[in-house]
């Protein structure tokens, strides 16, 4: 236990170090010169339009932060040779895996911690009063992140940096599509709205093999929709305690599963 | 000393950049500033879009809510002061111009209630805005009743929606039931019963001056406040009930619903 | 202490690399409390075994014992002290910090990690540098800090991997002493190096590996006694014959001072003596050289190169 506190902490201090406080402030920026010309744009729904973007930008951040530092965890070290001082020690490799995990996932928590009080800062001077959904979104936020860094980390395992990122960024993006697609096609989205183009895709869709594979993508992919209260802070609704407990319980799941496969990867590796 | 030149050396590398940038695409495209038509072409569905957004609809919403807005002061919220034989005169889009301006308008609330259907506002401001009697009524009550579909929780587009079925459409059942159901929508403030109430037994006039007082106590923006206080002014002034009727009455033979129908 | 059975060892190929076999099969054991020094050429596979004997790599086939545990389990390797071959480090931390991670790592409590650190930095005259990032390290430096990881649990089997490689003089001198230091305090010692002369002064044994193969196991004066069969002949010069005269006869030989010395074997003194006499050189000195454990090395390896080239 005290090896795996070891490496998380060391992770944990080492992304610090990597001048994430910059993209805290660039955050703050974007924020708060939104919230200056909002009123102007949006009539009325300036707070709406900045609790989005503050909550779209946090995400962008996060998965930056992921891209660029999580997808390269394991490789990294692998490819330094930093890594053999550490597995020379009296540890077991999962403790480095999970390790490197939990240190990502402390970051990701103080990133969107840090983001969240920013964002409530730069929305009190607009009326906006911080609510409960905008915590709850912001957790969501969290644990999207979580999902990417555990599929980021699986990635990191199996190939080089710059692939690991483009092969997350692929997957998570095909999470978020999946959704979109299986809304979209099963009916979800108004039809009237879909173009020519795009019925005879949906009609393809229903009828087959495009089918199966999104049922399968379904449970490989990360469906981060579960853990999306976007649409409920924007629109003032309460997030039911049953979806958040649930999306919790999928995010954590999902990500546990993430690691352990990486872990098991790891174990059969040779470092040296 | 030293560093300042350096400074201000590559400090004129953008500035010279984005001028050249501002100037070259003005005269190609005229994206800068935005050069607001009033035929649009619309690339992606709502469905693509919502299906892009990586989890962002609200804020995909968001964007089409601004550049409806945008479109909305660049056309129909658009009065031009002119000066026609030594007098100021204030005019806006005529004839055909507000037809299409109109139409538009009303395909962007759409598309844009198609990605985040429980976004209130801008159904809410949309039909208010198509309600004036120099734009559209009828795509005004289409989008308000869209909104009210799509969002039955909200207490605003059940009022809204109920008030102008009375007012515009003189359907007084749809509006009871309406009025009804909003007041069963969690956050419905208490006048809503009494708007009910007067639905019933009020003359119109009554009725209009509640509606719009409350409304123009609950506005957030001016264009909300102009336009309120312009229903107010009439009723002050004695036209009508709600200031709609007639304009609707005049208009809807010629506006069949058929043109309105086909928004993707 | 340390045992390889039949060890092998193939790197898997890939699309575009060919498969690179590195061990071929070696066996030996290090008995507790010994000094061996592991030598070889460029790519024996030193690092390689070393590598494997950390639990880093896994072997393709045999196995490696630590005190009779696999080195895979954890707890085998919080005997050992290791020192990887390119001191590679967490180059933002300082050189106190990551001595702490190090500690933590092998489970040391926080009052004996600031100790020994104080002690290693204070030793390995890193005191200066014990806040400064190991970013800003020189190569010689990170060689150290190095040394101060792999010693920080005071471990019973010390693993360095060129443990002299980017050292000053007495940066070398200070490797011995503690190499010795270890010895006397009853610590088991592997390292690889290139320097034998260092290889003399402190190890009890050296394996020699070549091509992946074992070639010799055995004490230093066991290894020098292969070469003893050569003698070395030096011949002056005299008004009859000048050194060039005598270097052109015998060219194999090399100048030492204003005299050429020839390394003969025993059969052919007698003759050359003869020959060197007749022409009018004198003789100064003919003597049984105890064969530096280089060229004894050397020749082993050139020999098992050329018998690899044949086969
Ligand atoms: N990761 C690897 N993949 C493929 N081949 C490798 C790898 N590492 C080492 N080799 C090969 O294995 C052989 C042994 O290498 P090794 O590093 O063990 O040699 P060494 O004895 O330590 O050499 P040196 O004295 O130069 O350090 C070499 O032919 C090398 O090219
Ligand atoms: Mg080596």
């Amino acid at each position: 236990m005290n090896a795996l506190r070891a490496i998380a902490v060391h992770c944990f201090t080492d992304i610090l170090r990597s001048r994430i406080l910059y993209s805290i402030v660039a955050y703050a920026a974007v924020v708060m010169l939104v919230a200056v010309l909002a009123g102007e744009w949006t009539l009325g729904e300036e707070v709406r339009l900045v609790t989005d973007l503050g909550l779209g930008a946090m995400l962008l951040f996060g998965l930056l932060l992921v891209l660029t530092r999580g997808a390269e965890t394991i490789s990294r070290e692998v490819e330094r040779k930093t890594v053999r001082v550490m597995l020379a020690r009296p540890i077991e490799r999962w403790h480095f895996v999970v390790g490197s995990y939990l240190g990502m996932a402390m970051v990701l928590l103080l990133l969107v911690a840090a983001l969240l009080a920013v964002l409530v800062v730069a929305l009190l001077p607009m009326g906006g009063s911080p609510s409960w959904t905008l915590a709850v979104a912001s957790w969501g936020v969290f644990l999207e992140l979580l999902m990417v860094a555990a599929v980021a980390l699986l990635a990191s395992n199996l190939s080089s940096p710059v692939l690991a990122t483009l092969l997350t960024l692929l997957v998570v993006f095909a999470g978020h599509l999946a959704t979109g697609l299986r809304a979209w096609m099963d009916g979800g989205a108004d039809i009237e709205h879909l173009s020519p183009a795009e019925r005879e895709l949906a009609a393809a869709y229903q009828a087959g093999p495009l089918n199966v594979g999104l049922r399968l993508g379904y449970y490989v992919l990360p469906i981060v929709a579960h853990v999306n209260f976007k649409t409920e802070v924007a629109n003032a609704l309460p997030v039911p305690v049953m979806r958040l407990i649930l999306g919790t319980a999928y995010a954590l799941v999902y990500s546990g599963i993430m690691v352990l496969v990486a872990t098991a990867v790891f174990r059969r590796r040779d470092v040296s | 000393m030293k560093t300042g030149m350096f400074a201000v050396r590559w400090a004129v590398v953008p500035v010279v950049l984005a001028v050249l940038l501002v100037t070259l695409d003005r005269e190609a495209t005229g994206w800068w500033p935005p050069r607001y038509t009033l035929e649009r072409q619309v690339q992606a569905s709502p469905a693509m879009l919502s299906m892009l957004s990586f989890g962002l609809r609200p804020l995909v919403a968001d964007y089409l809510w601004i550049d409806a807005v945008q479109y909305f002061g660049h056309t129909l919220g658009r009065h031009v002061h002119d000066l026609v034989d030594g007098r100021i005169v204030e005019r806006g889009l005529t004839g055909a111009d507000v037809r299409v301006a109109s139409r538009v308008f009303h395909l962007l609330i759409k598309r844009l209630l198609a990605v985040d259907p429980l976004f209130v506002r801008p159904p809410m401001l949309g039909a208010m805005f198509l309600m004036d009697p120099h734009a559209d009524p009828a795509l005004g009550m289409d989008i308000l009743q869209t909104g009210a579909r799509k969002n039955p929780g909200s207490w605003q587009l059940r009022l809204w929606n109920g008030f102008y079925s009375y007012a515009l459409l003189r359907d007084k059942e749809t509006a009871r039931r309406e009025l009804m159901a909003a007041t069963a929508c969690p956050g419905c403030p208490s006048y809503v019963a009494d708007v009910r109430l007067l639905l019933e037994t009020a003359p119109d006039t009554v009725l209009a001056r509640v509606f719009w007082s409350r409304a123009y106590g609950e506005a957030r923006t001016e264009e909300e406040r102009v336009y309120l206080q312009q229903r107010l002014d009439e009723l002050d002034e004695g036209i009508g009930g709600f200031g709609l009727e007639h304009r609707h009455e005049h208009e809807h033979h010629d506006h069949d619903e058929a043109h309105v129908a086909p928004v993707r | 202490m340390v045992t390889f059975e039949d060890v092998k060892k193939t790197y898997p190929g890939g699309l575009e690399r060919r498969a690179v076999r590195a061990l071929n099969g070696i066996t030996f054991t290090v008995e507790p409390g010994e000094v061996v020094a592991y030598v070889g050429p460029n790519g024996a596979g030193k690092t390689t075994s070393i590598n494997i004997l950390l639990g880093l790599l896994r072997p393709s086939s045999g196995r490696v014992t630590v005190g009779g545990h696999l080195p895979t389990e954890a707890s085998t390797r919080a005997r050992i002290g290791y020192l990887p071959e390119r001191p590679y480090f967490y180059e933002q931390l300082s050189a106190v910090e990551f001595l702490r991670l190090c500690g933590k790592l092998s489970g040391l409590e926080a009052r004996r990690i600031a100790q020994r650190t104080d002690e290693l930095l204070d030793r390995l005259a890193l005191s200066e540098a014990r806040h400064r990032r190991l970013r800003h390290f020189s190569r010689g430096m990170l060689q150290r800090i190095g040394l101060a990881q792999a010693l920080l649990h005071d471990p019973d089997l010390l693993v360095l991997d060129e443990p002299m490689s980017g050292l000053d003089p007495i940066g070398r001198q200070l490797v011995r002493e503690m190499l010795g230091e270890a010895k006397t305090r009853g610590k088991t010692v592997l390292y690889s190096s290139h320097i034998l002369a260092d290889a003399e002064l402190v190890a009890d044994r050296a394996a020699v590996l070549v091509g992946g193969e074992l070639k010799a196991l055995a004490s230093l004066g066991e290894l020098r006694a292969v070469s003893g069969d050569r003698l070395e002949l030096v011949l002056g010069p005299t008004p009859r014959v000048t050194r060039e005269e005598i270097a052109q006869r015998w060219p194999e030989g090399r100048a030492v001072g204003n005299d050429w010395a020839l390394s003969v074997d025993e059969g052919s003194l007698q003759l050359i003596i003869t020959q060197a006499i007749s022409r009018g050189a004198r003789i100064v000195q003919v003597l049984r050289p105890q064969a530096p454990l280089e060229e004894t090395l050397i020749r082993l390896m050139r020999q098992s190169t050329e018998k690899g080239g044949n086969a």
